[in-house]
């Protein structure tokens, strides 16, 4: 068994401070003290444990926010389910830490070292500061994790030697006792696990000798698991009232990296999610705004997703500011993970066009990205059709037509006039083949009745004109060019 | 250590001779070009610029062959702001795969310049054929599509109207193109990395091969310059499946014109 244990120690604060790209000074309040003061607010000389009244004359643009549990519960099951990505034994450590059991993960990973690299900088992605510490148990891993970062006892024969130079305030439920433990001079754990079993149960209890037995090993430690929610909603207050929509960015980033590692967990993979910006309630709350991502094809790489809302984003304009973002994402497909290649094909990159093909949809709009499809009709303006590019499955492709065709179709014909009986634009036309009669469509309305010259124009060119026959609007039109 | 010879240096070429010192080139399949392109093709990674009059002069034919033999390989070929509507059917008839052709639409003239800087960078297309707005295009917009194409494998063709071939342009490659009689191109070269070839070249434009009737040449010398009458039903000279039945003539193929015309010798 080998657990990490990841320990935010700044829970609140960043809880509280990840919707934000700056760090402005802030500090969280219970009732009247202080708890918490971001690094901006220290530097004004805040401190936790000050009143309210003292921080706030000391930092002159400081925010005091109350604590609020259910917002840390939160951002602690968030930096679970992003943890999830990784093992699927997760546990929490309320309140302010997760466990994660590693032992069958680190080879896929990279070892031990560059899964620790990689859960540091992912969740400092996220927005959330951590200390890293493992162990051969759960316990002890979050001890460590508590005490120093990078904290590592490597191996069940070190854990009670590797425990031992750590403050006995560490331990959960010696927190009661501390006074009395200090005055028998335990300092650290050493101390604690040198005097005698009976007499600790007895003294202080039975939980701290189980508290203690597990961290060493001695004594089994069920956990229960951390599950995904079956479905993926993330809210991120922006602790601001953002008015551009591309500012939305960095806080859309953040939540678009927890759905990835949603989906990565699942196995799965979304072609469309919600991002849902809440204006603040007011007098006559607006309804809050709604971008929806969409891709060409099902992913789950959190880039691919901020490319594709970085571009949305600039078109969006908000009725209001913003106060917090909500990302949904209910609809998603199985996307196994790919095995590595042996022999890796750089060539091949289909993905890459449905990237470019979303980063276009994005700006231009869905159905500006098309792909061209034969119908099967002879009349030459219906014997095509446009759709979306990314639109799923699509129908096979009609019998071409046996005469030639102009590379380039005229969106609608250009009337011609006649001079010297001979058809003219820019100059007479010369008739070069035809006619190709094409009389049908009296079906649905739109009755043509042609016959279909190639005819050459003064400068060389080739057109495909067609003469109508029928009696109300005869003459010559240009349809075509040969380009 | 003697100096190497500058004409061995890679990137450096005497300038009597055409640069194909790394330069990639996808054959554009008509030899007499080819033979004066840079590298024996159509470039990869850079800009090719092909200045006409206007869209129909026989432009979207010259890179026709590009773009069946990169469709059939299943690589993407992406058609950016045409100016009329790219003809599905007369594409297919060409054998591009429809499968692997994308258009994009972009009526903002700021939106196409984008969206060509957004292609190139992605590098993830087999060729591109993009259609500038000569109003909003300017020389620093061509750098950077320039540097953008070099990290790309395959040709990048950009459409340009008649006034671009008076400007500067990073362009390592400039056509301009003029049409001539008998399905002729006049294929000027304005810029190449080589010597400056003073005459045009003369390029023999690719049919439909189904559409193509030889020795029919005659015929299509009389039906040119004939003035256009009313054509009786029962005279219909290209008959097919959707006219009515009746309009059908035993024996009448033999009185067919070509439906696509040879070449007046």
């Amino acid at each position: 068994m080998r657990w990490i244990a990841v320990h935010c120690h700044r829970l609140a604060l960043d809880a509280t401070l990840r919707g934000r790209p700056d760090a402005p000074p802030v500090a969280i309040c219970d009732h009247q003290q202080v708890l918490h003061a971001s690094d901006a607010a220290l530097a004004a000389g805040v401190r936790p444990g000050q009143r309210r009244a003292t921080a706030q004359s000391l930092a002159a643009g400081l925010t005091l926010i109350e604590h609020d549990p259910r917002l840390e519960r939160m951002a602690l099951e968030q930096v679970a389910g992003w943890l999830l990505q990784f093992t699927p034994t997760t546990s929490l450590q309320p309140p302010d830490g997760v466990l994660l059991e590693v032992e069958a993960s680190l080879r896929l990973f990279g070892g031990h070292e560059r899964l620790l690299t990689r859960i540091r900088q992912g969740l400092a992605e996220l927005g959330f500061t951590t200390r890293l510490a493992d162990a051969p148990t759960a316990a002890a891993a979050a001890l460590l994790a508590r005490w120093r970062d990078g904290a590592s006892i490597a191996h069940e024969s070190l854990l009670a030697a590797g425990l031992a130079p750590l403050p006995v305030e560490l331990v959960r439920s010696a927190e009661p006792h501390r006074d009395a433990l200090a005055a028998i001079g335990v300092r650290r754990i050493g101390d604690l696990t040198r005097l005698p079993r009976d007499g600790l149960a007895r003294r202080y209890g039975p939980a701290l000798l189980a508290e203690l037995d597990a961290a060493l090993g001695r004594r089994a430690e069920p956990r229960a698991g951390f599950v995904a929610p079956p479905t993926f909603a993330a809210r991120l207050e922006l602790l601001a009232e953002v008015e551009r929509a591309e500012a939305l960015l960095f806080a859309a980033r953040r939540l678009l990296l927890q759905l990835a590692a949603w989906l990565s967990t699942r196995q799965a993979a979304t072609r469309e999610a919600l991002l849902i910006g809440e204006h603040d309630g007011g007098r006559h709350p607006l309804p809050p705004t709604r971008v929806e991502l969409r891709l060409a094809q099902p992913s789950r790489d959190a880039e691919r997703l901020v490319a594709v809302l970085r571009e949305r984003l600039a078109a969006v304009r908000l009725p209001a500011p913003v106060h917090a973002l909500r990302l949904e994402c209910a609809r998603v497909v199985a996307l196994p993970h790919r095995s590595g290649d042996l022999f890796p094909m750089p060539d091949d990159d289909p993905e890459g066009v449905s990237r470019l093909i979303e980063r276009l949809q994005a700006r231009l709009g869905r159905e500006r990205v098309q792909r061209l499809l034969l119908a099967a009709d002879h009349r030459p303006e219906v014997a095509y059709r446009v759709e979306p590019v990314d639109r799923p499955g699509r129908t096979p492709d009609a019998p071409l037509p046996g005469l030639p065709r102009p590379l380039w179709l005229l969106p609608e014909p250009v009337a011609l006039v006649e001079r010297q009986q001979r058809p003219w634009w820019h100059g007479p036309l010369t008739l070069l083949a035809g006619p190709e009669r094409i009389e049908t469509g009296w079906w649905d309305g739109h009755l043509v009745q042609r016959d279909y010259f190639i005819a050459e124009d003064a400068s060389a060119g080739w057109v495909w004109i067609f003469r109508t026959r029928t009696a109300d609007a005869g003459g010559w039109y240009l349809q075509g060019l040969f380009g | 250590m003697p100096p190497v010879p500058p004409d061995q240096l890679p990137g450096v070429w005497r300038a009597d001779q055409l640069g194909h010192a790394g330069v990639a080139a996808l054959p554009s399949t008509f030899e007499a070009l080819d033979a004066e392109l840079p590298g024996g093709g159509w470039p990869q990674g850079m800009l090719t610029e092909l200045i006409a009059r206007e869209p129909g002069i026989g432009e979207l034919r010259l890179v026709v062959p590009v773009l069946r033999r990169l469709t059939r390989e299943r690589k993407v070929a992406i058609l950016l702001g045409p100016p009329h509507v790219p003809y599905a059917p007369a594409l297919a008839a060409f054998g591009i795969d429809l499968d692997y052709l994308i258009v994009v639409q972009t009526p903002q003239a700021a939106d196409r310049l984008w969206a060509v800087e957004q292609t190139l960078r992605s590098a993830s297309f087999g060729t591109l054929l993009a259609w500038l707005p000569q109003a909003r295009t300017r020389p620093e917009h061509l750098r950077r599509m320039q540097l953008a194409a070099q990290g790309t494998r395959g040709p990048v063709f950009l459409f340009r109207e008649l006034a671009a071939q008076l400007e500067a342009s990073p362009s390592p490659l400039r056509l301009l193109l003029l049409p001539q009689p008998g399905q002729r191109l006049s294929v000027q070269l304005l810029k190449r990395r080589g010597p400056v070839l003073a005459r045009p070249l003369l390029i023999e434009l690719p049919q439909p091969i189904e559409a193509l009737r030889p020795g029919r040449s005659g015929a299509a010398a009389t039906a040119a310059g004939r003035s256009p009458r009313p054509v009786p039903d029962g005279a219909s000279l290209l008959s097919t499946a959707h006219t009515r039945p009746s309009s059908r003539v035993p024996g009448g193929d033999a009185q067919l014109d070509p439906a696509w015309p040879g070449r007046p010798h």
